[in-house]
This record gives structure tokens, sequence and C-alpha cells, in this order.
């Protein structure tokens, strides 16, 4: 590594947020021996199957890394990996050439060739989609697995439900759904839907139009194999909408739901410490500014800042100025002037004997039940004024990933020297 | 061999602050202390973008054009600044398109509500791709027929534009999200409380570039 800015990620925390989901859906921790009969809930009941596992690592796994993320989480059994998008998945497929991947988000007709040959699952949502994804297996000389997305109330992506308008579909969307299972060389493993989690009303009214669309189908003769609507906060919050899959994403990297009565059972560690070097310690007059607009300056006794080298092009979001704080030796450090792109200084006049090159903890590191360990996500996205995920996802490319198991640095990556060394 | 020395502005985009000159006169000074010392021969660089434009006198021997490369930052700077053109645009294309009967809510924790019939377009990029949360049911993005407001919550992976006013776009429409055709990232910067330095270093990598040769308004839609 050749820079002090790090974004440390411990996979073994990872792992361990797994196996606390599995144990929450009664999924089998070690071998295929389970059953859970809390899990299921939709009116098409059917043989107990343990629910199995979509991990989430779309966006590189929130910032911390997909391949090196996804390598522990299929090692831990999880059953498929879902993406937002065609190149995530292909990046993916390069690593681990026979894991399921699902693309969760909108495949373009034009790239649905490569998805075929790639033995990407797409998302699909209508006729034409189905039509186009059949054509390019059939001449790539394979079949195609698509899961159907609907939408239930998001207004984001998806089949709606119902009755088309007359001379627009095929009557109903399961009827639609119907004529798209028929194609050739086309398999609809999977139907699924997101919830909006704005209330448990308006949510269960969400499942319920997606269990009466999956029952119509059914109707008619057409099954989906996979079946799923949980993301983390769904999973923990709704056991009953947890069907054939879920999809835990955020939980696996910390980010427990709030407001969720399961989350207190949860154990979940946070896997990831971004940190940093102290690069320059100096002394402040009374009065004087500090950084761009002199957006602070010291007060009467003076100040002892240090300059460290993370700025928002790092992902330590400006609107953190004199608002953040940082840990420098077990001690909160406030963030103060404005946070430059690649720099930004804090106040350790309260730090005893600091000295450059200290360490200092920006993000993360925070262990349960021990108050100041860290900095806590929770913290820094009401600090930042956004959710947890952001903040973590939004740590820059420039910050190198340092990844651990038992204790060991087992890999690093690092964008900016990628086909460097 | 000492090849430089530099020193770097705190307020040089502030035309009515005196600090650089002050700063420029220390840096000067100090400068000339070391060639008084018998050190020469190295090159003087204090002047950023915004300093090298509007301060002549700070120019020294080198500048540091950063934003200005870029085509952002130095507005406000007064009538003699160049004009400049921004190097960049974030685009995306229209992924689905549909239509909400008022009531009809959109996105995360139903954020926004639809207050007529609304033609709804999805697009596919969120905060994950330095989308800022913050533009949610604030933002907008430009089209070749308007401007469309951006509803509900913006996503990891995906926000939502409202389109009722711009009829002739649909699935496959390109939008802009800063850059010619759609808003400045001075002006996303504003509504965010921001600079626009922070508004395009946020683009991620998953974003692809895509370079050209020519000028941007010859270019194909992305």
């Amino acid at each position: 590594m050749l820079r002090h800015t790090r974004f440390d990620v411990d996979l073994d925390a990872v792992a361990h947020n797994l196996r606390q989901v599995k144990g929450m859906i009664g999924a089998p921790n070690d071998g295929p021996e389970d059953d859970d009969e809390a899990g299921r809930g939709a009116s098409s009941a059917r043989a107990a199957a343990p629910v199995r596992i979509a991990a989430v690592v779309k966006a590189d796994a929130y910032g911390l890394g997909a391949v090196q993320v996804a390598r522990v989480l299929l090692r831990e059994g999880v059953d498929m990996l879902a993406v937002a998008c065609l190149p995530e998945a292909l990046k993916l497929r390069r690593a681990y050439p026979d894991a399921p991947v699902l693309v969760m988000g909108h495949t373009p007709d034009e790239y649905l060739p490569v998805a075929a040959r790639e033995r990407v699952t797409c998302s699909i949502f209508d006729l034409g989609q189905a039509e186009a994804l059949s054509a390019a297996a059939r001449s790539a000389g394979v079949r195609a697995v698509a899961h159907v997305k609907v939408d239930t109330g998001m207004n984001r992506l998806g089949l709606k439900p119902g009755l088309f308008e007359p001379g627009t579909g095929p009557g109903s969307a399961a009827e639609l759904l119907c004529r798209m299972a028929s194609l050739p060389s086309l398999e609809l493993e999977g139907i699924f839907t997101h919830l909006a989690l704005y209330d448990a009303a308006s949510d269960a009214a969400q499942f319920a139009a997606f269990t009466r669309l999956v029952d119509e189908a059914a109707s008619l003769g057409l099954r989906f194999a996979l079946r799923h609507v949980c993301d983390s906060i769904g999973l923990m919050r709704y056991p009953a909408y947890r069907l054939d899959m879920v999809r835990p994403g955020a939980v696996l990297y910390g980010v427990t739901p709030l407001d969720t009565p399961l989350t207190d059972s949860a154990d979940m560690i946070t896997p990831f410490r971004l940190s940093t070097r102290i690069s320059r310690l100096r002394r402040l007059e009374p009065g004087e500014g500090v950084g761009y607009d002199f957006s602070y300056r010291a007060p009467a006794g003076g100040a002892l800042l240090a300059t460290l080298p993370v700025g928002y092009a790092d992902g330590y979001k400006r609107c953190l100025s004199n608002v953040a704080g940082v840990l420098v030796s077990g001690v909160r450090a406030p963030v103060v002037g404005l946070i430059c792109m690649d720099q930004c200084t804090v106040d350790v006049s309260a730090v005893p004997g600091v000295a450059e090159g200290d360490e200092v903890v920006l993000l993360g590191g925070d262990r349960r039940g021990e108050p100041g360990s860290g900095v806590p996500v929770l913290e820094m996205a009401s600090w930042a004024g956004t959710n947890r995920n952001d903040v973590i996802c939004s740590i820059g490319r420039r910050v190198p990933r340092a990844y651990y198991e038992g204790g060991e640095l087992v890999a690093e990556s690092d964008y900016l020297m990628e086909g460097l060394t | 061999m000492l090849e430089g020395v530099f020193s770097h502005f705190a307020d040089a985009d502030d035309p009515g602050s005196d600090f650089s000159r002050l700063q420029l006169e220390r840096f000067n000074e100090a400068t000339a202390a070391i060639e008084a010392a018998g050190v020469r021969g190295f090159a003087r660089h204090i002047a950023n973008s915004s300093a090298y434009i509007r301060i002549p006198a700070s120019r020294l021997d080198m500048g540091r054009v950063g934003i200005a490369v870029y085509g952002l930052g130095a507005t406000g700077l007064g009538p003699d600044v160049p004009a400049l053109a921004p190097a960049m645009a974030l685009k995306a294309r229209v992924t689905q398109v549909r239509t909400l009967p008022i009531g009809d809510s959109v996105g995360y924790g139903r954020t926004f509500v639809a207050r007529r019939a609304s033609r709804i377009g999805t697009l596919p990029l969120g905060y994950a791709d330095g989308v800022t949360r913050g533009l949610s049911n604030r933002g907008w993005v430009g089209f070749p027929s308007g401007r469309a407001p951006i509803v509900g919550t913006v996503c990891m992976d995906q926000f939502m534009v409202d389109l009722t006013d711009l009829p002739d776009e649909g699935e496959g429409s390109t939008a802009t999200l800063f850059g010619p055709g759609g808003p400045s990232a001075g002006e996303l910067a504003e509504l965010l409380g921001t600079i626009d330095y922070e508004i395009i270093s946020s683009v991620s990598v998953r974003v692809p570039r895509i370079y050209l040769d020519s000028r941007l308004e010859e270019e194909e839609p992305c």
C-alpha cells in the first residue's frame, strides 16, 4: 500500500453477520438439514425448504469490495449473489465462474446477449425483454435464466400487477407472465418485488399484491422456484415475507435496521474501518484560521491541529466540515475547517501525547458494547444528514482496501494501482 | 536539488477578500529569503485556478490549474474571466416509464406522492454512482425537451423523475444529470450547499467514462 489512508475490511465479521442472518431465517449454517415453519407466509404453501439467500453485493459490496466479500459469502454457502447492473455481474462472473449472479436492475436489450452468454440471471418485467432474452439465449446456444421484477407500489422498476389497459397487453399481468414463460430458451426461475418500507400497512399491501399475482400465475399453471421480497430490513421486520429467498445486503456490512424488534437479537459486527495517519501537526495562535475561507478560527487559548490526508474525493463528505469527529488514541477529535478534496484538519488539542504519524479512525472500527471504540456509521450518517448505506458506499476508490481473515492480512485492492504492479 | 517552492491560497475565489494578496506577499518574502540564502533556480508556484485567472501577479513561475481545466469553478470572478466550457456531462437513459394515478407514491419511504396523474421515469443510477441523496425531491435533470424534477428518495442504484410535463420523453430518452443540457455542476452544488468540485469528484468508478475528441455539442447520446 502506498498511502496511509486505508479502508480495512474484516471478512470474518462479514461471515459472522451472514451466519447471524442464517440463524434468523433458520437456514442451515452447516449442511443441508434444517427446517423453518415461521419463515413462510405466502398463501401458496409448499413443502418446507430452507429459505435461500441472495447476498446483495451491489455497489461493489457497498464499497467494501465485491470480489473479496463474495468469496467469503460463497464459502459460507450463500445461494446467489445479487448486483445492480451487468458490469458488476461480469466482474463476479470472472472471479467465480459457477456462482449464480442476479442483476436486480434493468439490463437494456442490447446487452442481453452478453448476459445470456455469461450465464448472468437478468431481471425482466415486460414481454419485449423476455423475447429479446430468449432470442439472445437461443443464438448463444444456452438457456437464459431470469427473474421477473414486480412493481407492487415502489413505482421504481417492474411489472405492475393487475389488468392492462386495452391494447397494451395480453389482458392481465399473470397472463403476460405465462407468455414470457412459454418462450424458448428462457427459464423464469424467480419472481420478486421490493418493499418501500413506509409502514407495516403499506408493506403488507405490497406483499399482498405480490402474492396475488404469484397465486394468479399459479392458477394458470406457472410456478416460480424462487419468490423473494425481503431485503435486510424486510427479512428482520417481516419473518412471514421471507418466502423462498431473502436478499440481505446492508445487514451483512453491519448496518442493522432501526426500529425493528429482531435487531436487538442480532449480533452484527461492524466489518470495516476507515483510517489514516496524521501527516502534520501545527499550533494555531488564537484567532488564526484554518483551511479554505477560514471557516474555523482557533479559540482564545490557541489550538493544536492535525492535518489528515483524507478529503471529499475519498468520500469524506464535505458536509462533515466542522461537524464530524475522528478518533485519535481513543480520544474524539473534532473536524475543524472546511474539508478539502484531499485533506482535512482535526483539533487534537485534547489528545495527550499526540504525534505526527499517529493513527486516526474516521469511520467504523466500533465494537458492540464498547463505546468510544470507533466511529459508528450511524453517527456519521446523522452528521452527514444521510443514510448509513450512503456513508459506506461513498468511500472513494482512491482509498485502498485491505482484507483480513483470522486477523491476518489476506488481500489488498487498490483501484489506482490496478495493472501497475 | 530544490525544484520548486509553493504555497496555496485560502480564498482566491473570493474577489471581495484581500487575504490572497497578503499570502502572496508573505510567499514572495519567503522565496526571496531562500534566494538570498543562496538557493536558486527553483520554480515558485502559488496560484490555483481562481488566482491564476484573477490575480496575474500570482502566476509567478508556474500555475496549478485544476478546476478551470474541467471548465468549472471560475464563476463570479468578474467580467475579465474567460468563458470556460464544462468538460464533462453525466448522462443516463430512462429505463422504464409508468403512469401514476393521483395519490400513488414513489420510492423508499413514499416521500413523493402524486398530486396529479403523473408519468414517472426511472433512471439507472443512484447514490452509489455519486447522485447525492440530498437531491431527493429537490434536484432536476435535463432532457432535450425540458427539465424533469427528481421525485422520491434517491436510491443506491436508481432514482425517479417526473416526466408528466415532457410528453416527448420516454423509455430510452437521455437525461443529463449535470453538464451541458442539464443543470451545471455549480447549480447542483448550490442546491446541495457544497461546491462543484465535490459534485464532479463524487461520480463513482461504477459510471463508465466515455471520452470524446470533438466538442460536446457534437456528441452522440450516451
